[in-house]
């Protein structure tokens, strides 16, 4: 199959030198730096996470009790940052990891020809209990979380094990223990077996339902939540800067919402193109990119002094309204724009006036994609706390806000407060604030992401 | 089909009562807009004036920020503002050197640039040239939770988990607040932005022009650096535009982490402090409206709108204007 | 002398095996005329080896083969795109791949410079010799294959550079170190733009017309001094005299390169090629070669019955 009569190369041909493999080399070098970049960035987030966790978790698993408080006692997820936290995590990530590979080839070797579905179940049949009972001899004998916990809240444990712990406790203490010393582990273990049966979505559901499952938790006991601040770090809770949060939420929204809404809708329906429309569409984008510090100062001039809200949740929430209208009205805009023009075209050829085009057809099939936007905007301003200290919100309240035009803080105010104090104390309960913030943000952007999957299958 | 028959008049008869019906609404209306009730007339009104609102936002910010700019300048000399590089705001004897404010702001945002562009781009690289699909889906979701993040969440990060590792490298004497932390959480809060803009002006570039390449015996990096990335160059350089200014608007890691400390020295290791971070800290005391501190506030804050506006535009105007056209 | 010919390939047992296989799944093709092939074995002219099922055709005249091609199948996936091609592709000629939309005809173009690789999922087996090695094997790089193979595009492609950067751009990255100028100029004469656009090289290769483009795109591959270029359908976005002056840039290229070229149009197949081959795809969407042989007799006398349906037009 060899070439007989190969031309003589020409002295082009010859200039040419390949190094194809130094330059897949270098090409391998790159694409490793660029993973490293990925890394790097998700590394930083999971340091940022696990900083917070640590730091922030502690405080918020605290019993209510005064003699909990010190002993720190029951919540095992709390106690993470503890040496013999980080002792269960070395034992317990491999195996919540590997166990579900594993399970399924034991019941394989134990029992062979069953059917995969059958192999599967009995896999986690087997192993689930196990892990569970390696966890209990681990709980007794190495660091006996139940029995300080006991201690803690006066059960007889010390002497005993866990069974006597829970023989001692009462209803109340036994759904406690089992939540967190059981729950949690079981829940970590299905989410990895259900992941490594390519069973995505459970293994998504279930970390969610861990969560909810510790917001559970948290209500069990929400001293925390339901402490004002005080100037003693372990005397310190963030009831007011819940409240006030999703007070001014709740007024945020009902403000910009409709009137992001209807400047969509006047855009994407009602405006022809010319240059009014263009100038209002370039002004949106650039108001998006207005430093958030700035809209706290058009706040504080327009709110606070010319219409005299004061610093009142009502000021805050017409500032925290007008700084997330872009976001609100551009996501809007793209939900209408997935209107196919046929439905349009459909209502008018039946003669529908506009708005009634609009407001039967437009809007129902549109409304999910908004109200995605809204949540997400909304996640935007929650996080917000520059234009808020601009208009001067409060940062020190032992009250609840009665009406609108009640001082007020908010979350994130509270934590900024508490980060800029020199003492350790505070910087702890601003971790402890800030995964409040964050799980409320995160529920927020779970309830989009289902809306936007609800509303996407509904079409 | 309405065919005439001899003993029609039953069609007639309904033609004509339909004619009458829709008689009233036939009537001829504006070109383009089609008829509109009263109501309809109504709605759109209201619709317009949602509209109109977003331009009285901006309207509002210019003026409330020239008003109080005025006054500032009748009291101080444009020169001692801008002229000077020394801020003392609070103290007895005042300065109103901007520049100082304005250099601290353009570290910490080319600290921040210089972390988040190099991880930005090679993410957007990645993500868009060799990642499998797979990857990709878990890697955007990770990168939009880090862009969801709270800004006072990564002053926290910034103070408490960054500055420390900043001291055990550099030493104790670098203070706990310091440009560089603030910088570094900076540039870990754009990085998504520069990532993400970034990824889809490449992604946008067409399937045919990398198999161009490839068919010419290019390596997947070759590809990557001398076809997508040129081809994308508008959207690449408008996101690091819009990075850049969110980096300046960046108020709330840059209060907590850069320190008070307007000055003018090239030291990353040193406290520093920005347009935002003065603005905030005016804010939290109680500032008599009257005083020269309230009005330099807004002196600040119209430096800083102008500044990220300008920036703003330049970015729209590249990504426009040096687009390249497929078909 | 017989190396200079068509190898007579060797039908080996499994590939025998094979075909009983799979003529036994296929609906029944209309039978081989086994006479005429007979004959032509008799007769002592050259011929080579298809897949057994697949026609073959007298060749009579001396030429060295290019690519040689045995039992390539190609995967997207579970989806078999194309199975068992064995069929020869003759040096500084021009190969037409011709057959109905969905019958491998892009797929088998793309396995002949490894472009396959770049799609996730994408997988070729059998064997593609080249220069005595085969191009599948993954020990070959495919970036040095794609490199002395290069390659033309249905839509033009230039890169939004300029036209001297365009042609340029290929010998850069593959570290040529002569005369860029020169070589640049050379290319562009052998793809015939050189009097279009020599007073206006900085201008972008977008700026150009859909048939410039084109011939752009040609120039930039020649740029790499490829041995083989391969055309998918090089003219069907462009307009008739666009698409006359790229059939006749065809030819003249033949005489230094050997083109093989997938189309869709049947007379441009008869105008440019010297050798054609016609591929099929079965009910189960898998292409597979039904005839090879010299252009000529593929359109004057096809053998097998759904080539001549084809040619004809009965196909669509």
């Amino acid at each position: 199959m060899t070439r007989v009569s190969v031309a003589a190369p020409s002295a082009q041909l010859t200039a040419f030198s390949p190094r194809v493999r130094i330059r897949r080399g270098v090409s391998i070098a790159f694409m490793v730096a660029a993973l490293l970049a990925i890394a790097v960035s998700m590394i930083m987030l999971g340091a940022l996470i696990v900083e917070i966790a640590v730091d922030g978790a502690a405080r918020l698993f605290t019993d209510g009790s005064a003699v909990g408080r010190e002993a720190r006692g029951g919540a095992i997820i709390a106690d993470l940052s503890t040496p013999d936290g980080m002792r269960w995590m070395t034992w317990a990530l491999p195996v919540a990891i590997l166990l579900p590979f594993i399970g399924p080839r034991l019941v394989n070797a134990l029992a062979p020809g069953l059917p995969r579905i059958a192999e599967r179940v009995m896999g986690v049949i087997v192993v689930a209990p196990a892990a569970i009972f390696v966890h209990i001899l681990y709980v007794r004998f190495e660091s006996a979380y139940y029995v300080e916990y006991a201690k803690a809240v006066g059960l007889d444990g010390a002497s005993g094990n866990i069974f006597q712990v829970l023989a001692e406790a009462s209803g109340f203490q036994i759904v406690r223990l089992l939540v967190v010393g059981i729950l949690v582990p079981l829940a970590v273990f299905a989410a990895g077996w259900f992941w490594a049966q390519r069973m995505r979505r459970p293994s998504l559901i279930i970390p969610t339902i861990v969560i909810a499952g510790w917001v559970v938790y948290l209500f069990m006991d929400p001293w925390f939540l339901s402490s004002f601040p005080s100037r003693q770090p372990p005397e310190a809770g963030i009831f007011s800067a819940v409240t006030g949060t999703l007070y001014m939420m709740v007024i945020t929204a009902a403000v910009a919402f409709p009137l992001g809404v209807g400047a969509a809708i006047y855009l994407e329906e009602y405006a022809r193109r010319n240059w009014f429309s263009r100038m209002i569409q370039v002004n949106i984008s650039n108001l998006a990119g207005v430093p958030s510090i700035i809209y706290g100062l058009l706040g504080l001039q327009v709110f606070v002094r010319v219409l005299e809200f004061e610093r009142s949740v009502l000021a805050g929430a017409c500032t925290m309204a007008l700084l997330v209208m872009p976001i609100i009205i551009v996501s809007a805009q793209e939900a209408l724009r997935t209107v196919p023009p046929s439905m349009r075209e459909a209502a008018y050829a039946v003669g529908a006036t506009r708005w009634q085009v609009i407001r039967f057809h437009v809007l129902p099939y549109a409304f999910g994609g908004m109200l995605t936007g809204n949540i997400l905007a909304m996640s935007r301003a929650i996080g917000e706390t520059a234009p808020l200290i601009a208009i001067g919100a409060l940062t020190f309240i032992a009250f609840l806000a009665d009406s609108p035009t009640d001082d007020f803080t908010v979350l994130p105010i509270q934590i900024f407060n508490w980060v800029a104090r020199p003492q350790a104390g505070f910087h702890e309960i601003a971790a402890s604030a800030i995964i409040v913030l964050m799980v409320i943000l995160l529920l927020m952007n779970a309830a989009a992401i289902i809306m936007r999957q609800r509303t996407r299958t509904d079409w | 089909m309405a065919t005439h028959t001899p003993d029609g008049p039953p069609q007639d008869t309904v033609r004509s009562l339909l004619a009458e019906l829709w008689r009233d609404r036939l009537q001829p209306s504006r070109p383009g807009s089609g008829r509109e009730t009263p109501t309809g007339r109504l709605i759109h009104g209201a619709l317009f004036l949602t509209a109109t609102l977003s331009a009285f936002v901006t309207l509002g910010i210019v003026l409330v920020l020239i008003f109080e700019t005025v006054e500032f300048f009748r009291e101080v000399p444009f020169i001692d503002f801008f002229g000077s590089t020394e801020w003392s705001a609070l103290f007895a004897e005042k300065q109103f050197g901007v520049w100082a404010l304005v250099w601290g702001t353009g570290m910490i945002a080319l600290i921040g640039l210089a972390v988040a562009i190099p991880l930005g781009l090679m993410a957007a690289i990645f993500l868009s040239e060799y990642s499998p699909p797979r990857l990709r889906a878990i890697v955007k979701p990770i990168l939009e939770i880090l862009a969801g993040v709270p800004t006072v969440v990564f002053g926290y990060f910034a103070l408490v988990s960054v500055s420390p590792v900043i001291r055990d490298i550099f030493g104790e004497d670098v203070g706990i607040y310091n440009a560089l932390s603030a910088g570094i959480v900076v540039g870990l809060m754009i990085v998504p932005i520069i990532a993400s803009l970034s990824e889809d002006a490449m992604r946008a570039v067409p399937r045919s022009l990398r198999e161009g390449a490839y068919a010419l015996g290019s390596t997947r990096m070759e590809v990557s650096l001398r076809v997508v990335l040129p081809a994308a160059f508008s959207g690449v350089v408008a996101s690091i535009i819009l990075a850049a200014s969110r980096a300046v608007g960046e108020t709330m890691a840059v209060t907590i982490a850069g320190g008070g400390n307007p000055q003018f020295g090239v030291n990353p290791l040193e406290a520093v402090q920005t347009m935002t971070a003065m603005i905030v800290q005016l804010s939290l005391g109680d500032t008599p409206t009257t005083s020269i501190e309230f009005k330099v506030l807004f002196a600040v804050a119209m430096t800083l709108f102008v500044l990220t506006l300008a920036m703003n535009i330049v970015a729209q105007w590249v990504s426009q204007r040096f687009r390249e056209e497929y078909e | 002398m017989a190396r200079n010919f068509f190898t007579l390939m060797r039908s080996s047992a499994p590939s025998a095996s094979a075909h009983g296989a799979a003529t036994a799944e296929r609906p029944a093709p209309p039978a081989p005329p086994n006479n005429m092939t007979d004959g032509a074995d008799a007769g002592g002219g050259v011929h080579f080896d298809l897949t057994l099922e697949a026609v073959r055709h007298e060749i009579n005249e001396e030429v060295d083969i290019a690519l040689q091609l045995r039992d390539v199948s190609a995967f997207y996936g579970s989806f078999q795109a194309i199975d068992r091609m064995t069929m020869p592709i003759p040096q500084n000629r021009v190969t037409a791949l011709i057959g109905p939309s969905g019958c491998g005809k892009s797929t088998l173009l793309r396995c002949f410079n490894r472009m396959n690789d770049l799609i996730p999922g994408a997988r070729m087996e059998g064997e593609i010799t080249f220069e005595g090695r085969n191009l599948l094997d993954p020990n070959i790089d495919a970036v040095e294959v794609r490199r002395r193979i290069g390659m033309v595009f249905q839509k033009p492609n230039p890169f939004p550079k300029s036209i001297y950067e365009n042609v340029a751009f290929g010998a850069r990255i593959n570290g040529y170190s002569g005369d860029m100028d020169r070589l640049v100029e050379d290319a562009l004469r052998r793809a015939a733009l050189w009097d279009e656009v020599k007073d206006e090289l900085d201008k972008s290769g977008l700026a150009l017309s859909g048939g410039q483009q084109q011939r752009l795109c040609i120039a930039r591959a020649i740029a790499v001094q490829p041995e083989i270029i391969l055309m998918d359908e090089p003219a069907s976005a462009l307009d008739p005299v666009a698409t006359l002056k790229i059939e006749d840039l065809m030819r003249e290229l033949a005489e230094e390169y050997t083109i093989v070229v997938v189309t869709h149009n049947m007379q441009q197949a008869g105008r440019v090629s010297d050798y054609t081959a016609f591929l099929l795809a079965g009910e189960e969407r898998v292409g597979r070669l039904v005839e090879f042989g010299p252009t000529q007799d593929i359109f004057t006398n096809p053998l097998d019955q759904r080539t001549e349906d084809y040619i004809t037009g009965r196909y669509g």
